[in-house]
């Protein structure tokens, strides 16, 4: 009873205050969000995801770059071989086996890795709303024209409806509901494009590597079959043979160098890949694969600008 | 323009397997598709052209040079049975074709021989080819 009247006026207090309802929708709010923020990514979780999609957009630039140059090499030696007087060039088909299709449907692939890598990196950095849902139908988009890719309308909706969910509010469980919605959702495709990336690269495999090197040598070839019989005081064909030597040995030479990083940063991405996956879904915070693949893709940057006499980015 | 080949790698002993990194090294040690392993050839067939002084042996290695490529170029980037009987000879045969080759260049096996081994893998070649 002594109690209750001492308790009493305070009750009382509280159930007079003007106060009171707006205090009690406080409490609910700051318990609500402590609850939505324990959903959402952690401080490292976030760290993790914006250092994947920087590696992985840099290693899909890098790579498109790639295959636009070494088609560009092909039709420079290509070119050379009619200039020697090859009977096998020919004047129509200067691209050789790195066609104008075959590279599309790489740059295609390579582009939505890319767009996949820039919408990682909005969902967990500050942008509008527009900018955000634009990342998310341009990756969506370019994943649909992807040879290969097992993206599926299903998937597509569910990555359009978490990028939508999380609009302008960046509430961070949204946030990281669509996170790992667009991971979960593209990982397949992912996959399919890094072994695809990594094929073409594949010294021992008949792709896009493959195309390069027989054009190189048979470059080489014909300039080792000419040069015996070109006259010695024909300064201007002799010059023509030693450069074409020349050119195919150091391309072929660039090509095996830049194919052994990309297939190592290939294989590195498909495994923080599964790392990002795992990490997302899991307590535990793994982010080796992750520092990994960006301290390879960052030393590939600078090696590739060397090879291909660039300022690294 | 190719690296020099190693010695066939004795089995090792029980040792870790590699990490990812090394695996990206040209794949000496596994056996190459059709098309790399054709163009392995073609590359032992130049470097016999560059020791041979003999303008009609040239010609000739030329020719086979030129017969592969092409055949190269039909191959590469085509979806083909690798498990095939066919394939599987192919490759044999151009695997022995450069051996041929190289014995070739170091002088202890004929030029003309080394052809002919050439121009047996080209027709196995041709065989695939043809069913591309």
């Amino acid at each position: 009873m002594h109690l209750v009247q001492r308790i009493s006026p305070r009750q009382d207090e509280v159930r007079h205050s003007p106060w009171s309802a707006c205090g009690g929708a406080r409490a609910v709010l700051v318990v609500l969000a402590m609850l939505l923020e324990a959903c959402g990514l952690t401080v490292q979780q976030q760290a993790a995801v914006g250092q994947f999609a920087t590696a992985t957009r840099e290693l899909a630039t890098t790579a498109q770059e790639e295959f636009r140059q070494s088609r560009q090499d092909v039709i420079e030696m290509n070119r050379l071989r009619l200039e020697l007087g090859d009977p096998t060039a020919d004047v129509s088909h200067l691209d050789g086996l790195l066609t104008l299709e075959r590279s599309r449907e790489r740059i295609v692939a390579l582009r939505a890795l890319e767009g996949y890598a820039d919408l990682l990196g909005k969902l967990v950095g500050t942008v509008s709303e527009a900018e955000l849902l634009e990342a998310g139908n341009t990756f969506v988009g370019s994943l649909k024209q992807v040879k290969g890719a097992t993206l599926s309308d299903q998937e597509a909706e569910g990555i359009g409806r978490a990028v939508a969910a999380v609009g302008g509010l960046y509430v961070e469980h949204k946030r990281a509901d669509a996170v790992r919605q667009v991971v979960e959702s593209s990982h397949a495709s992912v996959v399919a494009v890094t072994d695809t990336v990594k094929r073409d690269f594949d010294p021992n495999s008949d792709f896009w590597n493959a195309g390069y090197r027989q054009t190189a040598l048979a470059l080489k070839g014909h300039a080792v079959a000419i040069g015996p019989v070109v006259p010695g005081n024909d300064l201007a064909s002799q010059q023509g043979v030693q450069r074409a030597k020349t050119l195919a040995t150091e391309n072929v030479a660039r090509s095996e160098a830049v194919s052994a990083q990309v297939i190592v940063l290939t294989g590195a991405l498909a495994d923080a890949q599964e790392n990002l996956r795992l990490m997302l879904t899991a307590s535990d915070l793994n982010v080796q694969q992750i520092e990994y693949l960006s301290s390879r893709v960052r030393e590939f940057q600078t090696i590739y600008g060397l090879l291909r006499s660039q300022a690294p980015r | 323009m190719r690296k020099p080949r190693r010695a066939k790698p004795r089995k090792p002993k029980a040792l870790p397997a590699p990490p990812r990194v090394e695996a990206a090294s040209r794949g000496e040690g596994e056996r190459k598709s059709l098309g790399q392993q054709l163009l392995d050839t073609i590359e032992d067939i130049i470097e016999l052209m560059e020791h041979t002084q003999d303008l009609d042996r040239l010609k000739e290695l030329n020719a086979k040079r030129v017969a592969l490529s092409s055949e190269a170029r039909r191959l590469i980037d085509a979806s083909l049975d690798t498990s095939t009987a066919a394939y599987r000879e192919a490759v044999v045969g151009l695997e022995v074709a450069s051996a041929s080759l190289r014995e070739a260049i170091r002088g202890l096996e004929s030029v003309k021989n080394a052809i002919l081994m050439a121009a047996k893998a080209a027709a196995l070649v041709a065989k695939v080819g043809a069913a591309a």
